[in-house]
């Protein structure tokens, strides 16, 4: 197993002067879905937005497959997908055309991309939906197209903020599945989730953040070892979470 | 109460001035002005040397009936009206009638005013048609504004978009044929015609179905409005962008799939599309019909040797290419620009290419439309073809030292 990505000591924030992360550290080895989780404001969508490349790093390195932003920009960001909270599509682009633009932007051989797109738009209860304007889809519909983007890209690392926002349940279902087989392929998956219940079956580690610090990070077992040290009776994630936040208040 | 809502419509309407006058002084410190009253100086040059010779079989009244039917059968209506949920919208309706006649008010005065200057400009050639009545065409023409206002508000209340689209091509058609058929004979005929396609069109628009007050309609119309004033203000500087208006364009979409499937042309199908879709290729179609329509006139009465045909050209072809260049702001602060595995540098060559392509393929069309003066004029037709072929590329340089500015100062 390969290590995809690569997180050192990363600190950073919007002002030079203040940070928002402090000292993250994280490595997600290749095959291995990561669940990141704090409440609002704990500096998730920040550490993100620095392994996205979108914000730059008061210090730290991060790496994807070994190369950093600023040694192969094309290297890098062909390293990962992003599937982001809200989904921000190029409204004019029917879905089709989106899912073609996607396949092009990250070189995926048109053949490969020819096959994949029935597939993703017959998995997705899309079939129909092809020739819309994505301006005029709902909510729910316009995150399936950024995830059927993202799985067309095929890349190391899929990096997913809050996916099931929007998602009916056969969409959340197909999500999850999806994950599960993109994990059996070697590729690595990054995802920000309030949904505790869901992700603690499907994420082999976790990393809870607050304040802009790590708190607690490992496997679904290590967070409740680290949850319990004071005489908690944490039993799954989200009671780790509390137990970790609050002492165990809700 | 009716003062309240008098008050709220004033208001809104001063907001609306304060908003806009920042752009407007922009507009007339960037030589715009001027260049419109160049092309405006040229216009009334030519227009004054063709009422004075005025050709025989020189269509008056189709030219008539195609000045005049824009301004008859085009009735917009600024409600200022903004968004919200039309549940808490909807009990208020019955506390608008002063605000809305204070709307239409002002539509009909404005609508008035424009037929007004258009009539007197055409008047000269309306002098010498044979149907020449004038009280009569001025009456016609103000039964007609009136007539076409109230359709307009009976359109907007339809339900269905297809449907009202459809009413209104129905309503410009009828409207063309009536104002065609006055400027060919002012007798009791086309009087009798007027007559029934007025109560033809009133009895349609009583059976379709309609909301009383179509809120949604007016919101969208003001919405589209505005943004048509910020994509104009946008030629000229930076100004609060919202999303784009998107329509299919099926008559312009079949070029899309020609765009190659490779990774150094995702920036040129992402922009051709958001080209056909969006209002910038909508404003480019419309300029591309009419500065097509202007050259093939000047061209075929050969106006100034065929110098006449060269201007008018040149000035059509840079207003399309100035449209062209708005396609650089759309997407300037989409997230996938930093996400997309590209180099800054080849996303901005593919919005060098694509504007580049744009340009050749729309000036290539409008020099068509100049065919009927180049027997004969072969220095003016060279004229033109060199400015078809080496605008783009002067064009190209522009972009590329703006794109290189614009992420410095990015940075």
């Amino acid at each position: 197993m390969g290590t995809v990505l690569s997180v050192e000591q990363l600190s950073g924030g919007y002002s030079p002067r203040k940070a928002i992360i402090q000292n993250i550290n994280l490595h997600i080895e290749s095959g291995e879905m990561i669940g990141l989780i704090g409440v609002n404001g704990a500096g998730k969508s920040t550490t993100i937005k620095h392994i996205l490349g979108l914000m730059t790093p008061h210090k730290g390195t991060i790496m994807i497959n070994g190369t950093t932003l600023q040694d192969d920009v094309e290297k890098y960001r062909s390293g990962y997908t992003y599937v982001p909270e809200t989904p921000v599509l190029f409204e004019e682009l029917t879905v089709e055309e989106h899912l073609r633009l996607t396949a092009m932007a990250y070189s995926v051989p048109q053949k490969q991309y020819e096959q994949q797109v029935e597939q993703l738009l017959e998995r997705y209860h899309m079939v129909k939906k092809r020739k819309s304007v994505t301006a005029h889809l709902s909510k729910g519909m316009k995150q399936k197209v950024m995830i059927m983007s993202a799985l067309l890209a095929k890349p190391a690392l899929f990096i997913i903020d809050e996916p099931f926002l929007g998602l009916d349940p056969l969409g959340i279902r197909s999500l999850l599945l999806e994950l599960v087989e993109v994990k059996k392929n070697g590729s690595s998956i990054l995802m920000s989730s309030h949904i505790l219940a869901t992700i603690e079956h499907y994420c082999d580690r976790f990393l809870m953040l607050d304040g802009g610090q790590v708190v607690a990070q490992g496997t679904l077992q290590q967070m409740l070892d680290q949850a319990n040290q004071g005489g908690g009776q944490a039993r799954n994630l989200e009671e780790a979470f509390y137990e970790l936040l609050n002492g165990g208040e809700v | 109460m009716s003062s309240d809502v008098a008050q709220l419509w004033h208001k809104r309407k001063h907001a609306f001035t304060t908003e806009v006058l920042p752009y407007i002084k922009y507009m007339s410190r960037s030589g715009f002005p001027a260049f419109l009253s160049l092309i405006g100086i040229v216009s009334i040059i030519q227009y004054i040397n063709l009422i004075q010779n005025v050709p025989e079989n020189f269509p008056l009244e189709f030219i008539g009936a195609l000045v005049l039917t824009p301004l008859i059968s085009y009735n917009p209506l600024r409600t200022w009206l903004k968004e919200a949920d039309t549940i808490f919208l909807m009990p208020m309706e019955h506390r608008l009638d002063t605000y809305m006649k204070k709307s239409h008010i002002r539509s009909l005065r404005n609508g008035f005013i424009y037929l007004l200057i258009v009539t007197l400009i055409y008047w000269p050639l309306y002098r010498q048609t044979d149907a020449y009545q004038p009280i009569i065409f001025i009456a016609v023409l103000v039964l007609l504004k009136a007539v076409n206002h109230v359709m307009a508000w009976k359109e907007r209340q339809i339900l269905w978009s297809t449907n009202r689209n459809i009413m209104r091509l129905f309503r410009w058609l009828l409207m063309g044929m009536l104002l065609f058929g006055w400027l060919l004979s002012s007798r009791w005929g086309m009087l009798c015609l007027t007559v029934i396609v007025l109560a033809m069109l009133v009895t349609l628009y009583r059976v379709t179905s309609k909301q009383h007050f179509p809120w949604e309609r007016l919101i969208a119309e003001e919405r589209i409005t505005i943004r048509r004033l910020y994509s104009f203000f946008s030629w000229f500087i930076d100004v609060r962008v919202g999303p784009p208006i998107v329509k299919q364009r099926k008559y312009l979409s079949w070029i899309i799939p020609f765009v190659p499937y490779k990774k150094q042309y995702t920036f040129v199908y992402l922009h051709l599309i958001t080209f056909v879709r969006t209002e910038i290729g909508g404003i480019c179609m419309r300029l591309l019909i009419l500065g097509g329509l202007v050259n093939y006139l000047v061209a075929s009465e050969n106006g100034m040797d065929g110098w006449g045909t060269v201007i008018s050209y040149i000035l059509f072809g840079l207003i399309i290419t100035l449209q062209i260049g708005s396609l650089r702001k759309v997407h300037r602060y989409a997230i996938w620009k930093d996400i997309f595995p590209m180099q800054v540098k080849l996303q901005q060559q593919q919005l060098i290419t694509i504007d580049r392509i744009l340009s050749y393929m729309l000036l290539i069309v409008l020099l068509l439309t100049t065919i009927p003066m180049w027997g004969g004029h072969s220095t003016q037709v060279v004229v033109m073809i060199l400015f078809a072929l080496l605008y783009p590329i002067v064009r190209a340089f522009n972009m590329k030292r703006k794109l290189v500015k614009e992420v410095d100062d990015l940075d």
